[in-house]
């Protein structure tokens, strides 16, 4: 056997050993712990999702209840997840339109909720053909009301366009107009931010009151 | 002078083979710690459950930390210490003797016409 021979039989060797290593593989044990705390993130991002379309039930009973409940809950949930280091941005669109009679003005009550950690500089709401155009600070509140005469039930869009030193979004609200009929619309954009990384929902919860 | 050569080379594959090995394998490799997600993972699903059988809303309305408890010790393993602890702002840590702690908190927004934000922690240690 010439020498160079056992060079290359430890070169062999240590590509296996290497190989070895790897079949160990400390990242996926890592992984599948980085995937189990995401879980856990995720079941407490859900806890929260669920209990924010609870507070507009739990206060049914009261529109105006509703909409100062959701976002004092709102406020609630961003400093409990403060507290462990995990930020809590949303943006909440709440509309309520009292009983509406066929082509007869019914007002249309919208609050919006900056709470997205920046200041939105542009905020259109555009609404049965109407549109407003405003600024809103992180944390505040806007009120503004729409008119709307229908004849027929039917499906209006709400339209929802702001930018941020950030960036810009177009948020779209489908509000069903139903005659004879009262209802309470939320649109939310939460999002649950920490050193694991992001959960984030958009979704609208419809609740007819009469 | 051919088998000094030929005892060199050995020498220089048994150097490269055990110099390989011990770079591979001299860092300690650390466990990651699976128990406290796993247990942060149970008491988290348990408070779930107890929510959905109507078995922790009330409770954690009138701060009734001891009922919830009780609800736990049935649910969770037998050989984790807990304590229960609810608040309506930010939470205030208690202290303990341990050095290896850690909570799971649920929130809760109040209950039918009542509402009343509150967060139910549940704080573990082994």
């Amino acid at each position: 056997m010439k020498g160079q021979m056992f060079i290359v039989a430890a070169l062999v060797m240590i590509i296996t050993i290497v190989g070895l290593k790897d079949s160990l593989s400390l990242q996926k044990i890592l992984e599948n712990q980085r995937h189990l705390v995401s879980g856990f993130d995720s079941l407490e991002f859900q806890n929260i999702r669920s209990e924010m379309t609870r507070v507009v039930q739990n206060s049914f009973n009261s529109t105006s209840g509703m909409t100062d409940d959701l976002n004092n809950f709102n406020s609630f949930v961003k400093d409990s997840l403060q507290t462990k280091n995990i930020e809590f941005d949303s943006f909440l669109v709440e509309l309520y339109y009292p009983v509406l009679q066929p082509s007869t003005n019914a007002v249309v009550n919208v609050t919006v909720l900056n709470s997205l950690g920046t200041e939105m500089k542009f905020l259109n709401i555009t609404f049965n053909g109407t549109s407003g155009t405003f600024a809103l600070s992180n944390g505040n509140i806007l009120r503004t009301s729409f008119t709307i005469n229908t004849a027929v039930s039917v499906n209006q869009t709400m339209n929802i366009f702001y930018n941020t030193s950030a960036s810009s979004q177009t948020e779209t609200v489908t509000v069903p107009l139903t005659l004879g009929s009262s209802k309470y619309v939320a649109f939310y954009d939460i999002r649950y931010i920490n050193s694991g990384g992001q959960q984030s929902d958009k979704f609208t919860t419809v609740l007819t009151l009469v | 002078m051919k088998g000094v050569t030929k005892t060199l080379e050995v020498v220089i594959a048994v150097l490269m083979v055990l110099i390989s090995y011990v770079l591979l394998y001299s860092a300690p490799i650390i466990p990651p710690d699976f128990q406290s997600i796993n247990l942060q993972l149970q008491a988290f699903n348990s408070l779930q459950t107890l929510d959905a059988n109507n078995e922790l809303r009330q409770a954690a309305l009138q701060n009734d930390t001891s009922t919830i408890s009780n609800k736990l010790a049935g649910i969770l393993s037998g050989n984790v210490n807990y304590l229960v602890s609810i608040c309506t702002s930010a939470c205030a840590a208690p202290v303990f003797n341990s050095t290896s702690i850690f909570s799971v908190s649920y929130i809760i927004s109040g209950d039918v016409g009542n509402f009343n934000p509150r967060q139910v922690i549940v704080y573990m240690w082994s």
